[in-house]
């Protein structure tokens, strides 16, 4: 009953706007999208722009957040879904089995500190995090951190531990990182949206945390790249696979993306975890764009719409992420999304858009 | 429903004609050319008139009970959701989600209790009462008894405006603003005088350390996200609704009473307890509905209260709400079970509202038969 009530919502809320839209632009397509928050501004910059070369299509896009997107496509609401998280395998065979995951934009996480004594930017590892959200590195004067800072005059504070206490996509890609490089955080922690955290204190959402950081003299928490630039937080190199101090950044996230383009998985389902390479930084996500594999179940003008809309912002689309500071795939990524997006049908045709 | 339909009508055909009479030209017409139409039997009206105004009533009383029934429906609707939403999680942990304080959503581990959440949700209240209803009543009685005219009405328009902010308003001000003055003043402040205050022990921390009253009211220093800043916002957000009914009912105290204790040589504070003492009811009754809010609210107290599923007896301590929890996991819970337990916490918060406003029905009956 909960459950239809939600789809009901999701149903609802885009059809009183299409219903409004539809008075003044009777012939135009409308097609509707929703889920992540985290994507929604550029989203909503793609939309304005794209409207404007494409007149005859109506976008729409409900940021409600990345799990009601799918909930979503899995009910067959919405035309496309917005995810910081990609479809788990029970979520595939909901939606009826075949899915199209195509990445849009990048997302890294960055490690950012409250240290105004320390003016030189510090330097952190896996391990290092892993064992402070273990919380068993408590000081920051603490010979692990010393070791990867030498000459950094670092104080004797304890390290004030912030996570998102929002269950989200950036936690999601968060943990993963730890469990990848710790075993122990694997055992006793695990990969989730939000996960039983050992120490420290949680904020709601980008903000939250950022509160929380900012707030006391020793604070340390995970932020979104993006987040994190405009607010000129302070942030840590991360030493990566082969043993780089990376600085998160375009070129660094975009390194990281070619270093796993070449063993990608063939639904494209993965996070830049971790990669190796000299230049590619440790933590970052894809947000997707999922839609059905086969869009039989909406009109052929839809389908087409849909389908051009998406193409649109994986090509002309990506100049704009810059300045909104995301991420833009890189030319080998962005060849494989479009290979993944030709993969669409409609009744078991291809559409040319 | 038939009784109340005959008690209705009844008092139906008490209405004076005052009420209805603005829908009705004849009556208006008579009422100016009569200047006491109140009193006229209502034979004095033609028999349509007798019709129209036997419709307007029972229209007036059939949209009053089915009102009552929409209300009714509803709660009882919401009840059904939760119950048959968090069905599942009722058969999988049963009776262990009351006992249990650890929070593990990731799928595989998944262990839900709501044992941290509701004590959260009854510490950051009680001390949100014990602030907000002596301020309130302080408030009230400056208002009504101390306050000159011109400064009373500000003053009151004042508080009650802080009741027209968003919560979400009052979250991040609470984040950006109290909190760290919270750390950096008060909490420095208690920390040192009350760390090293071992009166009692209580029990042991982990690790086998003694733990003892007061000191461990301050363990783990001052933070800032914790169930005391949780209790401030609150705090501040549940004064208006307990200083506005106070000052209204405090402004029923009957003159004849207040002069009387004058007359008999009472001084003006001892009339002002007469006052309090005369108006307690009211003012309990404006404590609950504070209490009610303070039990629901959500964002404002999820920025500050440090959001950790650990149950500690330490106010520095970072603490969750049940409504918290809420508003903080359930757009991203994701997989079946998770779902359910967070049902599972609304319900227990549903009910444990219902439960709290009876026993302060219960109360309020006892206090007004003192």
């Amino acid at each position: 009953m909960f459950k239809t009530f939600r789809k009901f919502l999701m149903v609802a809320a885009p059809a009183a706007l299409l219903a409004i839209g539809t008075v003044g632009t009777s012939r135009a397509v409308e097609i509707s999208g929703a889920g992540s928050t985290f994507v929604a501004p550029i989203m909503y910059k793609w939309i304005k722009i794209f409207q404007k070369s494409h007149p005859d299509i109506h976008v729409d896009y409900e940021a409600i957040g990345s799990g009601g997107g799918i909930n979503g496509l899995i009910g067959k609401t919405i035309d496309f879904c917005g995810s910081d998280a990609y479809m788990s395998d029970a979520q595939i065979q909901q939606a009826g089995g075949h899915v199209l995951h195509m990445p849009e934009v990048a997302g890294p996480e960055v490690m950012s500190y409250n240290l105004p004594m320390v003016h030189k930017q510090l330097v952190m590892n896996g391990k290092l995090i892993a064992d402070i959200y273990l919380g068993e590195v408590t000081r920051w004067n603490d010979p692990a951190i010393k070791k990867l800072n030498p000459g950094v005059k670092l104080p004797d504070l304890p390290i004030l531990v912030a996570h998102r206490s929002d269950g989200s996509g950036t936690t999601f890609i968060f943990t993963g990182y730890l469990c990848k490089v710790s075993p122990t955080w694997k055992k006793q922690v695990g990969q989730s949206t939000s996960v039983n955290w050992p120490v420290g204190r949680g904020g709601k959402g980008n903000p939250g945390v950022a509160a929380l950081i900012e707030k006391t003299i020793g604070g340390l928490g995970y932020l979104e790249y993006a987040y994190a630039i405009t607010g000129h937080f302070p942030v840590a190199r991360l030493i990566n696979k082969d043993g780089y101090a990376i600085q998160p950044s375009m070129p660094s996230v975009i390194a990281a993306q070619k270093a796993v383009v070449e063993n990608l998985p063939a639904d494209l389902r993965l996070h830049i975890i971790n990669p190796s390479g000299k230049k590619a930084y440790p933590i970052s996500g894809f947000t997707y764009l999922i839609t059905d594999r086969d869009l039989g179940y909406m009109r052929k003008s839809k389908a087409k719409a849909t389908l051009e809309f998406i193409h649109w912002i994986l090509t002309t689309g990506q100049k704009y992420a810059k300045t909104m500071q995301y991420i833009r795939l890189g030319p080998a990524m962005q060849k494989q999304v479009l290979a993944q997006l030709a993969k669409a049908t409609w009744k078991g045709h291809h559409l040319h858009y | 429903m038939a009784a109340i339909f005959t008690v209705a009508k009844q008092r139906a055909g008490d209405f004076p004609v005052r009420i209805i009479h603005g829908f009705c030209l004849q009556c208006t017409r008579k009422m100016m050319s009569n200047p006491t139409p109140r009193n006229s039997p209502a034979s004095a009206f033609s028999p349509w008139h007798r019709l129209f105004r036997s419709v307007l009533d029972r229209l007036t009383v059939g949209l009053s009970i089915s009102g009552v029934v929409m209300m009714l429906g509803i709660l009882l609707l919401i009840f059904a959701v939760l119950l048959n939403g968090a069905w599942m999680a009722i058969g999988q942990i049963g009776w262990k989600f009351f006992t249990t304080a650890t929070w593990n959503p990731v799928p595989g581990m998944d262990q839900y209790g709501v044992l941290s959440f509701a004590y959260g949700t009854a510490v950051t209240t009680i001390i949100a009462l014990l602030l907000a209803v002596p301020l309130s009543i302080g408030c009230a009685v400056f208002i009504t008894r101390i306050a000159p005219q011109w400064l009373a009405g500000p003053v009151s328009f004042l508080v009650e405006l802080l009741a027209a902010i968003p919560s979400v308003v009052y979250g991040l001000w609470g984040a950006f603003v109290m909190s760290p003055w919270l750390q950096t003043h008060i909490e420095l402040w208690m920390w040192k005088a009350t760390r090293n205050i071992r009166l009692i022990p209580i029990g042991y921390y982990p690790g086998h350390r003694r733990e003892y009253f007061p000191a461990n009211l301050v363990h783990g220093g001052p933070s800032g996200s914790d169930y005391l800043a949780g209790g401030l916002i609150l705090t501040i957000m549940i004064l208006p609704i307990i200083t506005a009914i106070t000052r209204d009912v405090l402004q029923q105290f009957p003159e004849e009473l207040e002069q009387g204790a004058y007359g008999l040589g009472a001084t003006w504070w001892q009339t002002t307890r007469l006052a309090l003492t005369y108006c307690r009811v009211g003012i309990f009754g404006a404590a609950v509905l504070g209490m009610a809010r303070a039990i629901g609210e959500t964002m404002a107290v999820v920025m500050v209260i440090g959001n950790t599923d650990r149950v500690s007896s330490s106010l520095f301590a970072g603490g969750q709400t049940m409504a918290g929890v809420f508003v903080n996991e359930f757009l991203e819970a994701d997989h079946p079970i998770y779902l359910s337990a967070m049902m599972y916490v609304a319900l227990t918060l549903l009910i444990s509202a219902l439960l709290t406003n009876i026993a302060a029905r219960v109360l309020l009956n006892r206090i007004s038969t003192v």
